[in-house]
């Protein structure tokens, strides 16, 4: 028989409509100012303010049980509240990573102090995280991290760098990938993630300024950063298994194909009401992979919800969502009428999102990492 | 319903293996199909039917393009039940379902033609939609009413599409399906069908890229393979998922943008996935002799039934651009409810 993805089809509840309503009215209220640039940085548009806006509404750490902060409410509320965040254009990075990644490793494997430390203030939208995987010798091949711990007293004595790290600016705590043991019979094996306090002493870091002038990401030095036993997440050596269960998250969300959404929404605005068969086609088309993609995410986020850890089709959402995201502004490039007098919204996002494109099959797993996961299920590696 | 479906999955499994043995044209082979009831799947279980949803049926879809079955068992299922919730009566044998060009009124009967997409057997009937503005019309017709019969033909993997010609026909209207709704039932079942072909056609591909080998090493070992199938990986499993979520949207709702969106992608995706299973085969994928082209074929002829690409594009383009005068993002949530 033929491999049989777990993606059973999902439709949201209809009371999660009264949620999305409730945060349309929230988003056009304090959208109303945003440009269209800013609009499409997404989960890259940091606003502290914004964020502790959804924490007092309770739209961060949704999921999450009341005595950590968190509301306890079904996975579909979250989905339709990030998607509708997304789809426009809010400024979600400040509080992202914690919502969607590190929070949930800490429940799953944090010590009963770092939970109570953070994730409260996570709920709240006041605490910020950053992932720290890549290093200078270590991108794709992410198990060649050279960053390492020894044991000190009552805790780790880290040194090392780490790299291409996305908010590591105005995070407050960086979860890092070391080593804490030798490689043993294979490579996974002597990692371990520790949460690494970024304003503790031996720390510096330094913004790495992208080819727009924006610096969403910069470089971390550690230089024998104490790190205590309570903020190691998980068992020391796990590392690797947790690292790829914790991507799972990272790589099936509506970020993952919602990016470039808003050059889709100005494409759509400037043909409306028009009779431009081009365009009604070339938005067919694009719509029914959005639909497409929207429907897998779905899935994957409910299996998710139940316990399941569905790597293959998370890569896959991942990897189609990146083509999708970028060939949205260059479907406007292409399908665009010229502007006569000055650049419109729909060009300057397009401009701004065709040079920001390269990033979407980069991030969080190359296109060919992630084919060369959904390869290795198939039984070819 | 799902266990009892999972059991009819696995009997039809293996009927249709017993099946592709034997010449789809036989009366024998459609008795086979008949004893096992699936045909009645949506009728009511007082009429020997399961009552079935669109997501309890469309495991059942997908296998008939899995095993690449010829003959019409998807139309006929659909057809029953349109015929049964018509309150008609459902006639012997297999049921076609098709676009046609013509003329109907209620003295003349229809006179005009029908090209099946489908092989079908010698006795056989064909719903057949006409679709003229302000007078569009879904009509159930007698095959061997037609002045010519043409067989459909095994050896071609169902490439010929007979045409049957009507004069003064008896039909019997239908009048709770809308041209329209006749497509979008007709995309529906070839959605479900190209999503079963396209993950056949990758199964054969990951077989033989263990199996073959050059430069010394199996095919599978060679990266540029492993990241082709990978692709081809991904486009099975979303229209797997398209084909269930349209399942699902039809149980909820009317599913008519669902079922729109899950054409156009599953067409988008039997073209580029039949290219790579080709590719990763080499020559011998396009042999008489080897079975990819049983799938492939169909790919590329279910394409094209109820709505190749610019069909349903301009339909889900219009709804965006015209009709709602909304954004994409309003619609697509929109239409995942009820």
């Amino acid at each position: 028989m033929p491999y049989q993805f777990k993606l059973d089809p999902v439709a949201l509840p209809p009371e999660s409509e009264d949620l999305r309503c409730e945060v349309r009215e929230f988003l056009d209220q304090h959208l109303a100012a945003a440009s269209p640039v800013d609009r499409c940085r997404t989960w890259f548009g940091f606003d502290p303010e914004f964020s502790r806006k959804l924490g007092e509404r309770g739209w961060i750490g949704m999921t999450w049980p009341k005595r950590y902060g968190g509301h306890e409410r079904p996975a579909s509320d979250r989905y339709v509240v990030i998607e509708e965040m997304l789809a426009a254009g809010a400024p979600v990075a400040a509080h992202w990573i914690a919502d969607r990644q590190s929070g949930p490793l800490l429940l799953e494997y944090g010590t009963d102090t770092a939970r109570d430390m953070f994730l409260p203030g996570m709920a709240k939208g006041e605490i910020f995280f950053c992932i720290g995987m890549s290093e200078p010798q270590a991108g794709s091949d992410l198990a060649a991290i050279r960053t390492s711990a020894v044991r000190g007293d009552g805790g780790w004595i880290v040194n090392g760098s780490k790299l291409w790290t996305t908010g590591v600016m105005e995070a407050h705590q960086m979860i890092a990938l070391v080593r804490t043991s030798p490689a043993g019979a294979s490579r996974h094996d002597g990692l371990s993630q520790l949460i690494i306090d970024l304003s503790a002493h031996g720390v510096s870091r330094r913004p790495i300024k992208d080819h727009q002038g924006a610096e969403h990401f910069g470089e971390v030095h550690l230089q024998d950063v104490f790190v205590p036993d309570a903020m190691v997440v998980g068992e020391p050596g796990n590392g690797w298994a947790q690292v790829n269960a914790e991507l799972a998250y990272e790589r099936s969300g509506p970020e993952r194909y919602l990016s470039s959404y808003r050059v889709f929404e100005e494409l759509a605005a400037s043909a409306h009401g028009s009779e431009d068969e081009v365009l009604t086609v070339a938005i067919g088309e694009m719509t029914a992979r959005l639909w497409a993609l929207r429907q897998m995410s779905l899935s994957v986020a409910d299996g998710v919800a139940r316990g399941a850890n569905p790597v293959v089709e998370a890569a896959i959402v991942k990897d189609l969502g990146a083509t999708l995201e970028q060939d949205m502004p260059m479907l406007a490039q292409i399908y665009a009428n010229q502007p006569v007098e000055g650049p419109s919204s729909l060009h300057a996002t397009t401009d701004y999102l065709l040079r920001f494109s390269p990033i979407f099959s980069l991030r969080g797993g190359t296109r060919e990492i992630l084919r060369g996961i959904i390869a290795r299920e198939m039984g070819l590696r | 319903m799902s266990e009892q479906m999972n059991m009819i999955v696995d009997s039809l499994e293996r009927l249709f293996v017993d099946l592709a043995a034997m010449d789809p044209q036989l009366p024998e082979s459609w008795q086979m199909i008949e004893d096992m009831g699936v045909c009645n799947l949506f009728l009511d279980e007082s009429e020997g039917g399961m009552d079935a949803s669109w997501v309890d049926a469309e495991p059942a879809l997908r296998l008939l393009g899995l095993r690449s079955v010829a003959l019409p068992v998807g139309e006929t299922m659909i057809a029953r039940h349109l015929l049964s919730a018509a309150g008609l009566p459902v006639p012997q044998g297999p049921i076609a379902m098709a676009m046609g060009k013509g003329e109907w009124s209620e003295g003349e009967g229809f006179s005009g033609s029908v090209t099946l997409p489908s092989i079908f057997p010698s006795s056989m009937h064909v719903i057949v939609a006409i679709d003229k503005p302000g007078n569009g019309a879904s009509m159930l017709l007698d095959a061997t009413d037609a002045r010519s019969a043409p067989g459909g033909n095994r050896e071609d993997g169902g490439g010929a599409r007979p045409t049957l010609h009507f004069a003064n026909c008896p039909a019997q209207l239908l009048a709770n399906c809308s041209p329209d709704r006749l497509m979008a039932l007709g995309a529906f079942l070839r959605t479900a069908q190209i999503a079963g072909a396209l993950a056949a056609a990758l199964d054969l591909t990951i077989e033989y890229a263990k199996i073959r080998s050059q430069f010394g090493r199996e095919l599978r070992k060679f990266q540029a393979i492993q990241q082709q199938i990978a692709v081809l990986s991904e486009e099975v499993a979303a229209i797997a998922s398209a084909s269930a979520s349209s399942a699902l949207a039809m149980d909820i709702g009317s599913g008519r943008f669902a079922v729109a969106c899950a054409k156009l992608r599953a067409n988008q995706a039997a073209g580029a996935g039949a290219l790579i299973a080709h590719q990763v085969h080499g020559a011998i994928g396009i042999t008489a002799e080897y079975s990819l082209h049983r799938f492939t074929n169909a790919l590329w002829q279910w394409r094209s039934d109820f709505g190749n690409d610019r069909y349903w594009a301009e339909r889900i383009g219009r709804r965006i651009l015209v009709e709602d005068a909304g954004s994409p993002w309003s619609i697509l949530t929109k239409e995942s409810l009820a």
